[in-house]
C-alpha cells in the first residue's frame, strides 16, 4: 500500500508534467478559437485534444495533491483506523471533485 | 574566546541556563580540547560525552553555533565567530548539560535487524567483488553519532519514525551483496514509520560529520521496495 | 543488585567477542562508553592473518606469521601463545567476515591483504583504513543479534574478591553517579590499554588503564608493563594515529634534508621495519636536528597518487586534513612518534585465565604474552578476536564447573560500602590541589623519562616523582560535588589507579638493565638474553610493586639478533 502510494505519486507526477505541457501547448498555441469570445471558447471546448488534456490534468492533479496530503497527514503518526478513514475520505473527495469538474469541461460536447 | 554553554541538570535545575567561560584558543584548538580545558581549569561540573578525539567513535556530537558538529573535529578558528555557543543535540531528552538520552536512537537501530543475514559460518570468506564492496563504502563510514537523527524534521514530528541513521544502516545491509535478508529485510523499513516518512529534506546529509549522503540511501531503499512491488528484482 | 554468571568489562573487540562466545548463557557486558565508542573503533590499518590471499603472500603460513610475531617481539613473546594465535587467525577472520565485516577485496573477491611492518608477507587484512571501525561495528551487531545485555556508561571502580575467587565488580553509573556491585562467577576484563598515562598518546581519552589497575590492587599481577609501544607516525601536533598502512601502501619517511633516512637504520625493510625501530629512528632524526621545528619529520604519500590515497587511505587523508590542514595528495604529513600500545597487562595464560580463579582478561589490558617487547602492526586486532573468543569459552567452562553459585551478598555489600566511602571522602574534601594538575605532571614525567629512550637516572627520578604524586593525590580535591555525569569525579577516581600503573611501568623499566624491543636503554643498549629473557611480573603491595620474573616459553625459535 505505502509502496504503491509512493510509486503512483512518482508516476502521477510524471504524467502531470506531461499533461501540464500538453495543456499549455493546447491552450495557448495550437487550439482553434484563439479569441476569447463565446464562439471561440465554444469552438475550443469541442476540440477533443483540449478536453483530453484538461481531464488528464484534473484527474492527475487531484490524485497527486490528495495522495500528497495523505502522506503529510500520516507524517503526524495517526492510528491505523484513522488512516483508513482518511484514505476513504480522500478517495471520496477526489471522486467528488472529479465528478464535479468533468461535466463543465464537457458542456459543449453535445453542441 | 568566549564560550557560552547550555547547562541543565534535571535533578537540580528547574530550567536550563547558560554558563560562559573565557578559554584560551590557539591555532588548531578543537572544541573538545576547549571543553576539556574548562573541566580541568574552570568548572568540573560541565558534562559532555567524548572518547576518541579523532572523529571515529561518534561520542561528542553536539550543536555548535547553529550546526551539528563533532566537538573533536571542530576547530575553533574554522567557526569564524567571536563567540562559541554550544548546545546539546537538539530534540533529544537531556541527561545533563550536553549529554543526551540516546535510547530512542538505539531502539530504532535495533529495529532494522542491524546485522548481516546469512547462512551460518562457512570455511572461507563470502566472496564479494571489489566493485560491490565499494558500492556500500560510503554507508559503512557511519559512526552512529546521531547528528542526522537530531537534525531530521520528520524525527521531530513523528517520534516513531526510524530516522536517517537506522535507515542508512538498513541500506548498508540491503545493499551488501552478501546479505540474504532480501524482501524480509526491506519489509522492516516499509511500514508507516519507515522510509516513506522521508521527504528528502536533506538535513541529515547536511548534518553528517562524515559527509555521507544519507538521503540517497533512504531513496535507494524506496527504489528497492518499488522494484519489488512491481515484480522486479529489488 | 545485578548478577550475571559471566560479566565482561569493556565492550571493545575483545570484550564483545568474549560476550558473543558466552551468549548462550547468562552473560552481560559492562562498559564506560557505548560499545561503538570503544577504542577498538579507532584501529586503522588492519588485522593480520596468514590467508595467502594475494600472489606475493602465497607462501605464507601460520608458522611464518608466528615467527614474524616472535622476532618482532624481540623474543619476549611466549612462542606457544604466538603459534596458537596465528593458527586460529584464519578461523577468526573468516568468522567475522561471515558475520558481515566489510573487508576490502582482491580482484577475485577475496579478503584483500597489504604489507605491514615486520611481516614477511602481505598478510594484513583491511577494510580501507577503518578496519577497527568495521570490525567493532560488526561485533556489536552480532551482540545485538544475540540480545547480549549491555550496561552502558558504567565505570568499573573495584574488583570483588572473596573466598579466594573473583565474585564480581563494583561500578558507578556515570549518568546517576550511583555505585552498585555486579555479582558474577566469572569476570572477563577487556578494558584496553593505558596510553593516557603518557603525555603524547594516540589513544582515546578513555584509555586510562584504571580498570586493570583495580584488579592489580586486588592481587592480580601485571606482566611486562615496562614494554610500551611508541607508534612511529602520529600526527603532529595532536598525536592522532596515522596508520602503518600509510607505509604499507608505500609511504616514505623523509627528514629535513629530503633524505629517506630509514636507509641508515633498516636498509632492507626501510619504512616497514618493526615499530620500535622505526620510532627510534624518527626520534633520533629529530633529536639530532634533522627534523622540522625540532618536533617532527615528514611522511610523504604524494608519489602514491590521488586515486590510491582516496581508495586505500581515506581516513588518513581525512585526519590529516581535519587536524593538520594538510592534504596528503599535495603535501607530506608532519608526524612524530607517540605512545600507542601497552604490550604488558594482566598476567594471563592462553585461555585468558589469571591466577585468581574466576578472573579472565583479553585484549590490550591482558598480557598472554604474544607481543613480547614489541607488537607488530595488525596483531592487536587479531589478538582481540582470538583471545576474546578463548577467554569467553574458558569462562563458560569455568562457570560450568563451579559447584556453588549465586551472588556473594556480604562481599558485594562490603565492596560497595568501601567504594562509596571513598567517593564521599573525596567529595567532602574542600581544600587541596586540583587532580588535573597531578594528572598532567604524571603524563609529562612518563613521556620524558620513561619514553622512547630511557636511562637510569631519569627513570629513578620518574619513580620518585610518581611516588610523590601518589601522596599528593590522596590530598587533592574535586570541586564539582554533584554525582550526575561528573567528569571531574570520574577523572579523580581513575587517577590513583593510573599512578599505580605508572609506578609499575617506571619501576619495571629501571630494573630491566637491557634493551629489548620497545624498551630501549641508552645505558644498556644491548639485549641481554642471559639475564633478561624473562617476563616481569609485578605484584601490588602497600609499599609499591614487588617485582618477580618468570621464564619465556620457547618452542621453535632460539633468540637471534634482530635485523631488518
Amino acid at each position: 500500500m505505502r509502496t504503491w502510494a509512493w510509486i503512483l505519486q512518482r508516476a502521477s507526477g510524471a504524467v502531470l508534467v506531461f499533461a501540464l505541457g500538453l495543456h499549455w501547448v493546447v491552450q495557448h498555441h495550437v487550439s482553434p478559437g484563439a479569441e476569447i469570445t463565446f464562439a471561440g471558447v465554444h469552438l475550443k471546448l469541442q476540440w477533443l485534444l483540449y478536453l483530453v488534456s484538461d481531464v488528464l490534468l484534473l484527474a492527475f492533479a487531484l490524485f497527486h495533491g490528495l495522495n500528497g496530503l495523505r502522506t503529510v497527514i500520516l507524517d503526524f503518526r495517526v492510528s491505523p483506523s484513522a488512516a483508513a478513514v482518511l484514505t476513504v475520505v480522500l478517495v471520496l473527495v477526489g471522486l467528488g471533485a472529479l465528478l464535479y469538474g468533468v461535466p463543465p469541461i464537457m458542456a459543449f460536447l453535445r453542441g | 574566546m568566549q564560550f557560552t554553554v547550555f547547562r541543565f541538570d534535571p535533578e537540580v535545575d528547574r530550567e536550563p541556563r547558560y554558563s560562559t567561560y573565557q578559554v584560551p584558543v590557539g591555532e588548531g584548538t578543537t572544541l573538545l580540547e576547549a571543553l576539556l580545558w574548562i573541566v580541568d581549569n574552570v568548572d568540573g561540573s560541565l558534562s559532555f560525552r567524548y572518547a576518541c578525539r579523532e572523529a571515529i567513535c561518534g561520542a561528542c556530537a553536539m550543536f555548535v553555533n547553529g550546526k551539528h558538529r563533532l566537538a573533536c573535529k571542530t576547530q575553533i578558528k574554522d567557526l569564524r565567530a567571536d563567540e562559541v555557543v554550544v548546545h546539546p543535540l537538539p530534540h533529544l531528552p537531556i541527561i545533563k548539560d550536553l549529554v543526551v538520552d540516546m535510547s530512542g536512537f538505539w531502539e530504532k537501530y535495533r529495529a532494522i535487524r542491524p546485522y548481516l543475514i546469512a547462512e551460518g559460518l562457512g570455511e572461507r570468506e563470502l566472496y564479494q567483488s571489489h566493485a560491490d564492496r565499494q558500492a556500500i563504502d560510503e554507508m559503512l563510514n557511519c559512526i552512529l553519532c546521531a547528528c542526522c537523527y537530531s537534525s531530521c524534521p520528520m524525527v521531530w514530528t513523528n517520534p516513531k519514525y526510524l530516522g536517517p541513521a537506522a535507515l542508512l544502516k538498513a541500506y548498508r545491509f540491503a545493499g551488501d551483496t552478501r546479505d540474504k535478508g532480501g524482501l524480509e529485510r526491506l519489509k522492516l523499513v516499509a511500514g508507516e514509520d519507515g522510509v516513506w516518512r522521508c521527504h528528502t529534506v536533506f538535513n541529515c546529509a547536511e548534518a553528517c560529520p562524515k559527509d555521507i549522503n544519507i538521503t540517497w540511501s533512504i531513496q535507494a531503499l524506496k527504489r528497492k521496495l518499488a522494484r519489488a512491488a512491481v515484480g522486479l528484482r529489488p | 543488585m545485578p548478577y550475571h554468571r559471566i560479566l565482561v568489562v569493556g565492550a571493545g573487540l575483545a570484550g564483545l567477542r568474549a560476550a558473543i562466545e558466552a551468549a548462550d548463557g547468562d552473560v552481560a557486558v559492562l562498559t564506560r562508553v557505548h560499545p561503538v565508542r570503544s577504542h577498538s573503533v579507532a584501529a586503522q590499518g588492519g588485522v593480520n592473518a596468514p590467508l595467502a590471499n594475494v600472489p606475493e603472500g602465497k607462501e605464507d603460513s601460520p608458522e611464518r606469521h608466528a615467527f614474524d610475531t616472535v622476532k618482532g617481539a624481540d623474543y619476549l613473546a611466549d612462542q606457544d601463545a604466538a603459534e596458537l594465535m596465528t593458527r586460529l587467525a584464519p578461523e577468526r577472520i573468516y568468522e567475522i567476515e561471515n558475520w558481515g565485516c566489510p573487508f576490502s577485496r582482491t580482484p577475485e573477491g577475496k579478503i584483500a591483504q597489504r604489507p605491514f611492518g615486520g611481516a614477511g608477507f602481505p598478510r594484513t587484512c583491511y577494510a580501507a583504513d577503518r578496519t577497527g571501525h568495521a570490525m567493532l561495528h560488526t561485533l556489536y551487531e552480532q551482540a545485538v543479534k544475540r540480545n547480549v545485555r549491555i550496561y552502558e556508561e558504567w565505570l568499573m571502580l573495584d574488583l570483588i574478591v572473596s573466598g579466594g575467587r573473583c565474585r564480581g565488580v563494583v561500578a558507578m553509573d556515570m549518568v546517576s553517579g550511583r555505585v552498585e556491585a555486579f555479582g558474577a562467577e566469572a569476570v572477563i576484563m577487556a578494558t584496553g590499554g593505558a596510553g593516557r598515562i603518557y603525555a603524547r598518546s594516540t589513544n582515546s581519552h578513555i584509555n586510562t588503564g584504571s580498570a586493570a589497575a583495580f584488579c592489580y590492587r586486588r592481587g592480580v599481577p601485571l606482566k611486562d608493563m615496562e614494554f610500551v609501544q611508541f607508534h612511529p607516525t602520529s600526527l603532529y601536533p595532536n598525536n592522532v594515529l596515522i596508520s602503518e598502512a600509510a607505509r604499507g601502501e608505500g609511504g616514505y619517511l623523509v627528514n629535513r634534508d629530503g633524505e629517506r633516512f630509514m636507509a641508515r637504520y633498516a636498509p632492507k625493510a626501510m619504512e616497514l621495519g618493526p615499530r620500535d625501530i622505526v620510532a627510534r629512528s624518527i626520534q633520533t632524526e629529530i633529536d639530532e636536528g634533522r627534523g622540522f621545528e625540532n618536533a617532527y619529520v615528514h611522511l610523504d604519500l604524494r608519489h602514491l597518487g590521488a586515486e590510491k590515497i582516496k581508495e586505500r587511505l581515506p581516513a588518513i587523508r581525512e585526519i590529516a586534513m581535519y587536524f593538520a590542514g594538510v592534504d596528503p595528495i599535495e603535501k607530506p604529513i608532519p608526524i612524530q612518534p607517540a605512545q600507542h600500545y601497552t604490550m604488558g597487562g594482566l598476567d594471563v595464560d592462553k585461555d585468558g585465565a589469571s591466577e585468581l580463579p574466576g578472573l579472565f582478561a583479553a585484549g590490550e589490558c591482558a598480557c598472554v604474552s604474544v607481543h613480547g617487547a614489541n607488537r607488530l602492526g595488525g596483531n592487536s586486532l587479531l589478538e582481540t578476536v582470538v583471545f576474546g573468543q578463548l577467554a569467553g569459552a574458558a569462562a563458560v567452562r569455568y562457570v560450568g564447573g563451579l559447584e556453588k553459585t549465586g551472588a556473594d551478598g556480604p562481599a558485594l555489600d562490603a565492596a560497595v560500602a568501601e567504594v562509596e566511602s571513598g567517593i564521599s571522602g573525596l567529595l567532602g574534601r574542600e581544600d587541596g590541589e586540583k587532580m588535573a594538575v597531578i594528572r598532567e605532571e604524571m603524563k609529562q614525567v612518563m613521556f620524558e623519562k620513561v619514553g622512547i629512550f630511557r636511562t637510569e637516572g631519569p627513570m629513578r627520578e620518574a619513580v620518585e616523582k610518581i611516588r610523590e604524586l601518589k601522596e599528593r593525590v590522596k590530598r587533592a580535591r574535586v570541586e564539582a560535588k554533584g554525582r550526575r555525569y561528573n567528569l571531574e569525579l570520574i577523572g579523580a577516581l581513575e587517577l590513583p589507579a593510573m599512578l599505580d600503573l605508572a609506578e609499575v611501568i617506571a619501576l619495571g623499566a629501571v630494573t630491566r638493565t637491557e634493551s629489548r624491543g620497545s624498551h630501549f636503554r641508552r645505558d644498556y643498549p644491548q639485549r641481554d638474553d642471559a639475564n633478561w629473557l624473562k617476563h616481569t611480573v609485578a605484584r601490588w603491595s602497600p609499599d609499591g610493586p614487588r617485582l618477580e620474573y618468570k621464564p619465556v616459553v620457547i618452542t621453535k625459535w632460539q633468540p637471534e639478533a634482530r635485523k631488518y
